[in-house]
C-alpha cells in the first residue's frame, strides 16, 4: 500500500465504521485510479487540487453519514419502544426518576457548594471560633464573649454577623 | 416488478445526485467511471470527490434508485445500474428543471 493510500485510509476513518465497511475498499480503489489519472496527465497543481477536493469531500460527507446513522438508530429505538407499551412505560419512569433525582442533587450541591453567599465580597467571609484549650480546639462564642469581643474585632473586620 | 412509489416524492434532487443518475443513464458502470462521466457531461464544472460520490451512491442504493453488482465477487469493483424507478426519478427531475427554466425564460431578463 502506497503512502497516499495510507493517508486516504486514515481520512476514511472520519466515516462511520459501517460506511467504511461497505465502501472503504472500493473508495480506496477509486481514489487510486483517480490519482493515477491525475499523475499521468501531470501537474503538481492538479495533484494538489485532487487532495484538496478529496479532503473537502470527506470532511463534508462524513458528518452527514454520522447523522444518518444516528437518525436510523433513533428511528429503530422509537419503533422498538412503540412495539412494547410496558417496556416503554418502565423506561420512561426510569428516565423521569433518574433525571428528577439528578436535578434535585444538583440543585442542593449548586446551592450549598457552588453558589456564592449573598453578601458583598463573599470570598472575604470568615468564620470566627474560640480556642479554649488543648482538648477543645474550636468552640462557638457564648453571648457574653461575643459582646465582649465584637467591639474589638469590629475594628479589623468591616462587618459582623451571628448565626 | 414496477415500483409503486411516486418519483415526485423524491424531488427536488441535489445537482450532484442528479448528475450521478444522468451518468448512469447509458448503462451500468463503476465508481470512477461515474466520476469521469459527470466531469465530462458538465465539461469540468462538476467534479465529484470520492467521498461525495460514495455518499451519493449509498443514498441512491438505499432509495432503490440504483442497484449494485459485483462481477467476480470483487467488492472493490462494484458496478452500479439505474433501476426503473431511478430512471423515472431522473426523468421527473429533468422535467421539473425544464419547467423551471421555461418559466424563467418567459421573463425579458433571460431572453437573448
Amino acid at each position: 500500500m502506497s503512502r497516499s493510500d495510507r493517508v486516504f485510509r486514515q481520512l476514511l476513518r472520519l466515516f462511520p465504521a459501517e460506511f467504511r465497511g461497505d465502501f472503504g475498499d472500493e473508495m480506496t480503489e477509486t481514489f487510486r485510479e483517480h490519482q493515477q489519472d491525475v499523475l499521468a496527465r501531470g501537474g503538481t497543481m492538479a495533484y494538489l487540487a485532487l487532495w484538496r477536493d478529496t479532503i473537502r469531500g470527506v470532511v463534508t460527507t462524513a458528518p452527514r453519514e454520522h447523522l444518518d446513522l444516528l437518525r436510523q438508530d433513533v428511528r429503530y429505538g422509537l419503533r422498538n419502544l412503540g412495539r412494547s407499551a410496558g417496556f416503554t412505560a418502565v423506561a420512561l419512569v426510569a428516565l423521569a426518576v433518574g433525571i428528577g433525582a439528578n436535578t434535585a442533587v444538583f440543585s442542593i450541591v449548586d446551592g450549598v457548594l457552588f453558589k456564592a453567599l449573598p453578601y458583598p465580597h463573599p470570598e472575604e467571609l470568615l468564620t470566627a471560633y474560640e480556642s479554649p484549650g488543648p482538648t477543645l480546639d474550636r468552640m462557638g462564642f457564648s453571648p457574653p464573649a461575643y459582646r465582649r469581643r465584637c467591639f474589638r474585632c469590629s475594628r479589623s473586620l468591616p462587618r459582623w454577623a451571628v448565626r | 416488478m414496477p415500483d409503486a412509489r411516486d418519483p415526485q416524492a423524491l424531488l427536488p434532487l441535489t445537482p450532484a445526485l442528479f448528475h450521478v443518475l444522468v451518468a448512469l443513464a447509458d448503462g451500468e458502470t463503476h465508481g470512477y467511471a461515474i466520476m469521469k462521466e459527470v466531469e465530462r457531461l458538465t465539461e469540468g464544472a462538476v467534479r465529484l470527490s470520492t467521498g461525495t460520490l460514495y455518499g451519493i451512491i449509498k443514498r441512491l442504493l438505499a432509495d432503490g434508485l440504483i442497484t449494485e453488482s459485483r462481477p467476480g465477487g470483487d467488492a472493490r469493483r462494484r458496478r452500479y445500474e439505474l433501476t426503473r424507478f431511478g430512471a423515472d426519478v431522473a426523468r421527473a427531475e429533468a422535467r421539473r428543471l425544464e419547467q423551471t427554466l421555461t418559466l424563467a425564460r418567459r421573463k425579458a431578463l433571460f431572453r437573448t
